[in-house]
């Protein structure tokens, strides 16, 4: 089922979205932008949505990730009375939700992480009620940013892995298509309500949504082959190569925490008089803390270990589960290291330096 | 010390004060042989010297729910190791600033001399801070929430 | 672009005669920031540039744990312009490296660093070691197919450059000019700093929204005292957990206080480098918080650090005409 509708009925459609759903837009701030609930903004006019909204152009700095991965999730409470500890039921998990405008490489991202929080053996709850709460309504990249490569690591700039829904951007319109069956469920629920602005989609539309995501594929900047990765890390745990990033990273966490696939966590209890609650948090495997052992020894004690750790991760150790990397090739990691460290150029120094034995 | 919200009519301040052994927390100690009254609403932290403040047990403070700190130590150059109450000085002076600069009303942050003969002087101490504080409200800006 | 012969062999020459184990500076990249490479041969030297892309602050990589892991990296030559021998000095007035493990190349005359961000916004796609040559009050942006744009030097620097006072080395053993004139932008007087002006206008409550709306973005990722080379402690608070701190959850209370116990870390310290603010991945305005301390404390106590290698710190010290700043308020 695909749909058309006026590129100015924007917001008629996203009010339309709201009813049903708690619905979530990417919005720029002064931190390069992130998603925020639609009713908490205050947009009146249409030239704010406009410019409000991040649906082109660049992505989002912090990514999707984060709506349904938060940096703080608590897992469950619990109270000392009368010296037994009691557990308390665990927070419901969240209302329906829409996620709209999510970016391709960000819905891969969610399929890297179900690898890991979604397993076969029974995953991690927080993560799997809000996977299941939200339908991700993706948008395709028509102008990919300056540092994306999604399409050397499986992807697209109109890759619909991990969507319910995608819509392409036609210039004066977008097309709307459903992925999943709860994305088409959800769309024509929509097109009942939806009447005025919202069509069925035509053959030339189609034609049209092809063409524009062809020639979107034709702009994504950068390239890079990653196809021999997985055998050249097989035998490049202990090679040199990881030495000469390690002079310029300074250990921080920008390139984790910005990363649509990152997914590490630590648990902490946060206690406060006979009262407390379990929490899990974000963790990055670029901080030493991340493998300090009690006893003091740590056996990612440098950089370079640390820098290997998340490479291997990303290319050989990881994957999204369907023969893919790890990394999605967004570009984030790369644009926002403060020290300029780029990914592409070390897939490539790894490729050359160990790709001839 | 449980945090909840707590309305504003309804409201007592919450004073965490850091006493010097030697010299504030022997004028708290006088305060009370001699009993003065003053308001209850303060939580009495004796540590050895001013200068043991770590401006970080102020943040601590105000993260659980504190809506005011005092600290107080011994009168310049009357410090029982000599200049700790001149270092203390130092460390509240720039915190203060720094917590006023991101929003937090200067009188939350309170440095003051007592000696270990200034009764009176503590039990003034504590109601001024407790009445300026009650003016301004709870600390609402950045107390932890309950688990 | 390589380095000016002169300074080429300068440096290659060190090695040569065994005064230093290796040489930091910095190397161009595909993208618009130059990256930190420590030269440990002569021959690495060669790919180095003084491109004003380059504008991290070095000194991380001389302070870090990472260098102490790696003593024999000393002595080291390091490519350092007048805001970064200041910190350096300061680092020597703590005790944190000794003068004689450091062979300062002083970069005099700088016209400023370019920040990465400030050029993205204008010319968002960058391909292929982009080069950047400041002309008096422009820069001129070169690829490799040519001449890409000429934009205003003070709408592109990065905002430590800005405020600048250091734009000579405070101490060298060997010294370069970066331009031949030294026409610098003129910095924002000493007494005067807008941003932190508009803050201090407020009223708390305006104060704290407009903190509240920054802080509650923060990420947590410690991009700003991993970059702060100042920010050398062997274990780091932020990262304690016997006592915790500050507890690991991303919430407005906790972010405030990782913030305000970094700055109190900082005080009297900070050379106001503002590399804790370039690092920010969220872009929050670190660089106010840090810049009104800076004032704070010379207004207060006369105190700039890192203008005196044998300066004392000023939290460990005191002066008899100290005065609370209640007190202050009273007179």
């Amino acid at each position: 089922m695909r749909m058309l509708q006026a590129k100015h009925d924007i917001p008629k459609l996203l009010e339309l979205m709201d009813q049903d759903r708690e619905l979530f837009v990417p919005v720029r701030d002064e931190g390069g932008g992130r998603f925020a609930r639609w009713s908490d903004l205050d947009l009146s006019v249409n030239e704010d949505i406009e410019n409000t909204l991040m649906l082109a152009g660049e992505a989002t700095r912090r990514p999707a990730k984060d709506q349904l991965f938060a940096e703080t999730a608590t897992l469950f409470r619990f109270r000392l009375e009368q010296g037994d500890f009691h557990l308390e039921e665990p927070p419901p998990g969240p209302s329906p939700r829409v996620l709209f405008g999510v970016r391709p490489c960000d819905g891969r991202g969610f399929q890297v992480i179900d690898t890991l929080l979604v397993g076969p053996h029974g995953g991690d709850t927080a993560y799997q009620q809000a996977r299941e709460a939200n339908l991700l309504v993706g948008v395709g990249c028509k102008t990919p940013g300056p540092d994306c490569f999604c399409t050397s690591v499986g992807g697209d700039p109109h890759s619909s892995d991990g969507l319910d829904v995608l819509l392409t951007d036609l210039g004066d319109a977008f097309l709307l298509e459903s992925i999943t069956e709860p994305g088409r469920d959800w769309l024509s629920g929509l097109q009942k309500h939806g009447v005025g602005f919202l069509h069925d989609a035509g053959k030339r539309d189609a034609e049209r949504a092809r063409v524009a995501q062809h020639e979107a594929r034709q702009r994504v900047p950068r390239q890079v082959d990653t196809s021999r990765l997985p055998k050249i890390l097989e035998r490049s745990f202990n090679s040199d190569v990881w030495a000469t990033v390690a002079p310029a990273c300074i250990g921080c966490g920008a390139c984790t925490f910005l990363c649509p696939t990152c997914r590490c966590f630590d648990i902490q209890d946060l206690v406060q008089g006979s009262r407390g609650a379990r929490v899990r948090v974000w963790d990055s495997c670029m901080f030493r803390e991340y493998t300090q052992e009690a006893s003091g020894h740590n056996p990612r004690i440098r950089r370079a270990q640390r820098w290997r750790n998340r490479f291997y991760d990303k290319f050989h150790w990881s994957g999204d589960g369907r023969g893919n990397p790890a990394c999605v090739g967004c570009g984030r990691c790369i644009t926002h290291c403060p020290s300029g460290i780029d990914l592409v150029e070390m897939i490539e120094r790894v490729t050359s330096a160990e790709g001839g034995a | 010390m449980l945090i909840g919200d707590r309305k504003q009519q309804s409201y007592e301040p919450r004073i965490v004060a850091f006493l010097c052994n030697w010299c504030a927390y022997a004028g708290a100690d006088l305060a009370g042989t001699q009993r003065l009254s003053y308001p209850p609403n303060v939580r009495v932290i004796r540590l050895m010297c001013s200068g043991r403040v770590d401006p970080g047990f102020i943040i601590e403070a105000f993260l659980e729910g504190a809506d005011g700190v005092i600290v107080a130590g011994c009168h310049p150059g009357e410090c029982h190791y000599e200049h700790g109450n001149r270092l203390a000085e130092r460390r509240m002076t720039t915190l203060q600033h720094l917590l006023g600069f991101i929003g937090i009303e200067q009188a939350r942050v309170r440095l003051a001399w007592v000696s270990a003969a200034e009764g009176r002087k503590f039990a003034q101490l504590i109601e001024t801070t407790v009445e300026e504080v009650r003016a301004l409200g709870p600390f609402q800006q950045f107390p932890r929430r309950a688990p | 672009m390589s380095l000016p012969q002169v300074l080429d062999r300068h440096l290659r020459d060190l090695f040569g005669s065994g005064r230093v184990n290796s040489v930091l500076g910095a190397i161009p990249t595909r993208g618009p920031l130059g990256m930190a490479q420590l030269a440990r041969t002569p021959e690495e030297v060669e790919r180095f540039t003084l491109s004003p892309l380059a504008c991290p602050n070095l000194l991380v990589h001389l302070t870090s744990k990472e260098a102490r892991l790696d003593p024999t990296r000393f002595p080291l030559a390091v490519l350092a312009r007048g805001c970064e021998t200041r910190m350096l000095n300061q680092i020597f007035s703590e005790h944190g490296l000794r003068r004689d493990q450091v062979y300062v190349v002083g970069l005099a005359h700088c016209p400023g660093a370019i920040d990465p961000r400030r050029l993205s916004a204008q010319l968002p796609v960058l391909r292929g070691f982009p080069e950047a040559t400041i002309e008096g009050e422009e820069v001129v942006i070169r690829e490799e197919s040519g001449e890409l744009a000429r934009l205003a030097r003070t709408e592109l620097v990065l905002e430590r450059c800005r405020h600048c006072q250091n734009h000579e080395p405070l101490i060298d053993d060997y010294r370069f000019d970066l331009v031949e004139e030294a026409d610098w932008i003129e910095p924002v007087s000493v007494d005067e700093d807008p941003g932190v002006e508009a803050i201090d206008a407020m009223i708390p409550i305006e104060r704290w929204a407009y903190w509240r709306s920054q802080l509650e973005r923060c990420i947590r990722c410690h991009a700003c005292r991993d970059a702060c080379p100042l920010c050398y402690c062997e274990n780091c608070i932020l990262e304690r957990h016997t006592p915790c701190w500050v507890k690991r959850s991303v919430n407005l209370p906790e972010n405030t206080a990782y913030q305000l116990l970094r700055v109190m870390h900082l005080v009297g310290r900070c050379t106001a480098c503002g590399e804790c603010e370039r690092a920010c991945p969220v872009d929050l305005p670190l660089g106010l918080m840090m810049r009104k301390m800076e004032n704070l404390v010379r207004e207060y106590y006369g105190h700039r650090s890192g203008l005196d290698p044998s300066g004392e710190h000023l939290l460990s010290i005191f002066d008899p005409r100290d005065t609370t700043a209640t007190a202050r308020l009273e007179q």
